[in-house]
């Protein structure tokens, strides 16, 4: 895990709406684009706020879970990929 | 551990039919 610093894009921006059930998005609010979140990618992208490095958002994460740790590390692993290659996180903060 | 949520497979998925208008969410 590496320890640099990530916050989300402001091209972005997170929602959770209480509907018939809870619903979690990411909405690209420069192009409109939409994408659907559960709450735990919800949870994992809110972590990222410019101030703890990706070590630190894991150990939170971690800690909000029961689950097992080495499927949520891998987890955790390619969606920051994911996120970091469609610049839905930028390098930056503290 | 009691108050720890129940982990599931992360969600990150494109919406296909839908996309978000910034005049709507500001003034389906």
């Amino acid at each position: 895990m590496e320890n640099k610093v990530y916050a989300l894009s402001s091209s972005y921006s997170l929602f959770k709406g209480e509907f018939n059930d809870i619903k979690y998005y990411l909405f690209n609010i420069e192009d409109g684009s939409i994408y659907r979140l559960n709450e735990v990618s919800y949870d994992m992208l809110a972590l990222f706020d410019g101030k703890r490095d990706a070590n630190k958002v894991f150990t939170l994460f971690n800690d909000m879970y029961q689950g097992e740790k080495d499927t949520m590390m891998i987890d955790f692993k390619n969606l920051l990929q994911t996120w970091l290659d469609k610049e839905i996180l930028i390098t930056g903060g503290e | 551990e009691g108050n720890k949520k129940e982990y599931q497979t992360p969600v990150f998925e494109e919406e296909q039919e839908m996309n978000f208008s910034k005049e709507i969410w500001e003034e389906c």
